[in-house]
């Protein structure tokens, strides 16, 4: 089971995709905004990163973009949780590490599904290298 | 007999030379008949003629196709009178060639003043629409110098159009990039139809959006004296127009979103069984409901601002004691107060607070105004709503206290915009982000009022509407 950082300024999104994901044995841990999301996810290094783009401080992008920066915890894939996200296009999305993305109002259980593809092919990669 | 005879000769002969000079005179005068002709008229000057040859003339009038003078030749002593009259007769008849010709000529010069002054008119009417339009036009001729610029343009490029015609366009339309879309302009479109540039130039230090549609046109009936007619409207406005409008799409379609989103996802984990404890459950369904009414009153408020904003929200004008409103709106939000441990309260002396208003729409008002209050203060804390009159009795405001968390200085000024909220209070209470701006399209636009809010971060806010007594026709 894989640790995921679940970053959204909507607490009741947030625990919502916390729900189905602990529902499915992952281990769950949660930001409220751009900015937290990067701290924790330098201190706990998750394996996946589900965030949402319109956030007060520091949005979606500008997070992802700013992790990149850190060499040290290596490229976290990660999942646009968004309203937003048809008005980003795929290569910019691409550039930040964002591998796939859902458009809110959003299926829980679609979204545990891209969980489950996105983590299989980072396994599969990991193995590959 | 004959001596009579003599007499009369020699009176005819006086006749004749003294009409013949003062028709040579008259004639040589041409500047005499300009001057005769338009005033007495030609029938006046023939009576007046006729009545100097006398009845010799007179008789001879009636001969004037005559070539020769015709009465008895052979009659003894009948040559010099028929004589006399032949050349009054051809005199008559070539002052009348000459008056029928100055008559047409002035005719002819009357039909082309009357033109020219229908022309001029024209030219004026047209100039005058020109000037007339927001837009500013400016047309040059093909080698690029300026023949004709509206007053629009005038203002708009600070020249003066008596000095700048026939000076070069990119001479005294100093922005380099007007000048260039002239120059680049010219050769292609002078023959062509029309070209539409957008492009955004600074104008007196400031930067204008401009829709620029040059067009060639005729200069005069020459083919090749075509020139360029550039006219620059101003879409600044519309363009800041459009952004508002997309942004509050894209606002909208956020603030939507969110409670759709949480609805959706708990529907859909209750629906496959995700949710097993009892008391998740329950909060499960409490978020469905309140997602559900902050859906309903988003819609609400975005409607509300709209009719307000489109002028088809008809106003229910009665007297409404306002002190009695804002009693009324504490009431409504008690409940929400006592659940935070707010003490919450309404003032008002003992004055007369009655204002022309809608009750509904200024009963909403005031519970946007005490329930912002109550929402962004933290436990324990008070909320004032407190009545007062002008001293003048022409106005009534009604100001709502808290010693809530306080409103940075930066954001104040954006209180009341749709969909602002303040950062640092996203996550201490929900909100729409259209309560405020309700507020002030009610207090404002419908109620010809005043908003207003002073506020110190940490302390407590003070916001206020204050609405006239009575209503101005």
């Amino acid at each position: 089971m894989a640790r995921i950082l679940v970053i959204d300024d909507e607490v009741h999104i947030r625990q919502v995709v916390s729900l189905k994901l602990s529902s499915a044995g992952h281990e769950v841990i949660q930001a409220s905004n751009g900015a937290d999301g990067q701290e924790t996810a330098l201190v706990h290094k998750p394996d996946l990163i589900i965030t949402d783009y319109q956030m007060p401080r520091m949005n979606g992008l500008e997070m992802c973009r700013a992790l990149r920066q850190h060499a040290d915890i290596g490229p976290i894939p990660v999942i646009l949780l968004s309203g937003r996200e048809q008005f980003i296009a795929p290569a910019e999305m691409a550039a930040v590490g964002i591998v796939t993305s859902l458009g809110k109002p959003f299926s829980p259980r679609e979204l545990l599904q891209k969980v489950t593809e996105v983590l299989d092919s980072a396994s599969r990669a990991r193995k590959a290298g | 007999m004959i001596r009579a005879c003599g007499l009369a000769i020699g009176v005819g002969i006086a006749a004749g030379g003294c009409a013949l000079g003062t028709a040579l005179v008259g004639l040589a005068d041409l500047s005499l008949w300009s001057v005769l002709a338009p005033s007495i008229g030609s029938t006046t000057l023939a009576a007046v003629l006729l009545m100097a040859y006398g009845g010799a003339a007179e008789r001879s009038a009636a001969q004037l196709s005559q070539p020769v003078p015709g009465g008895d030749a052979s009659a003894p002593g009948a040559a010099w009178p028929a004589l006399q009259r032949w050349i009054v007769a051809e005199l008559y008849s070539a002052v009348l060639n000459r008056l029928r010709i100055q008559e047409s000529l002035e005719s002819s010069l009357r039909a082309a003043d009357v033109r020219l002054r229908v022309a001029e008119l024209e030219a004026r009417h047209s100039r005058e629409l020109l000037d007339a339009l927001r837009e500013a036009v400016v047309a040059t001729d093909r080698f690029g110098d300026l023949v004709f610029i509206n007053s629009a343009a005038a203002r708009l490029f600070g020249l003066d159009p008596e000095k700048s015609i026939h000076q070069r366009v990119d001479k005294v339309i100093t922005d380099p990039s007007i000048a260039r879309l002239f120059r680049e302009t010219q050769p292609a479109r002078s023959e062509a139809g029309r070209k539409v540039f957008e492009q955004s130039f600074k104008v007196m230090d400031r930067p204008v959006d401009f829709e620029v549609a040059f067009s060639g046109v005729a200069l005069s009936e020459s083919k090749d004296e075509r020139g360029l007619m550039g006219v620059f409207r101003d879409v600044t406005r519309e363009r800041e127009i459009s952004k508002a409008k997309t942004d509050f799409v894209a606002k909208a379609s956020h603030e939507l979103r969110t409670p759709l989103a949480n609805i959706r996802a708990r529907i859909e984990m209750l629906a496959d069984g995700d949710v097993q404890d009892e008391g998740m459950r329950a909060e499960f369904y409490a978020v469905i409901q309140s997602e559900t009414l902050r859906l309903g009153q988003l819609v609400d408020q975005m409607l509300n601002i709209s009719r307000i904003e489109a002028g088809i929200t008809q106003a229910k004008w009665e007297e409404v004691d306002l002190a009695a409103l804002a009693q009324q709106a504490v009431d409504v939000v008690r409940s929400q107060a006592q659940d935070k441990r707010i003490t919450i309260e309404s003032r008002a002396g003992s004055l007369s607070y009655t204002a022309m208003a809608d009750r509904e729409m200024m009963l909403q008002v005031l519970i946007n105004l005490v329930s912002n209050a109550v929402k962004y203060t933290p436990e324990g804390g008070h909320v004032t709503a407190t009545t007062e009159v002008s001293n003048d009795n022409e106005a009534v405001t009604v100001f709502v206290d808290d010693t809530g968390l306080g409103i940075p200085p930066e954001a104040l000024p954006k209180m009341f915009q749709k969909f602002y909220r303040v950062e640092q209070h996203q996550n201490f209470a929900k909100g729409t982000g259209l309560g405020l701006n309700l507020v002030k399209q009610v207090v404002e636009v419908m109620h010809n009022g005043e908003v207003g809010v002073t506020s110190a971060v940490g302390k407590g806010s003070r916001f206020w509407v204050t609405i006239p007594c009575r209503r101005k026709k």
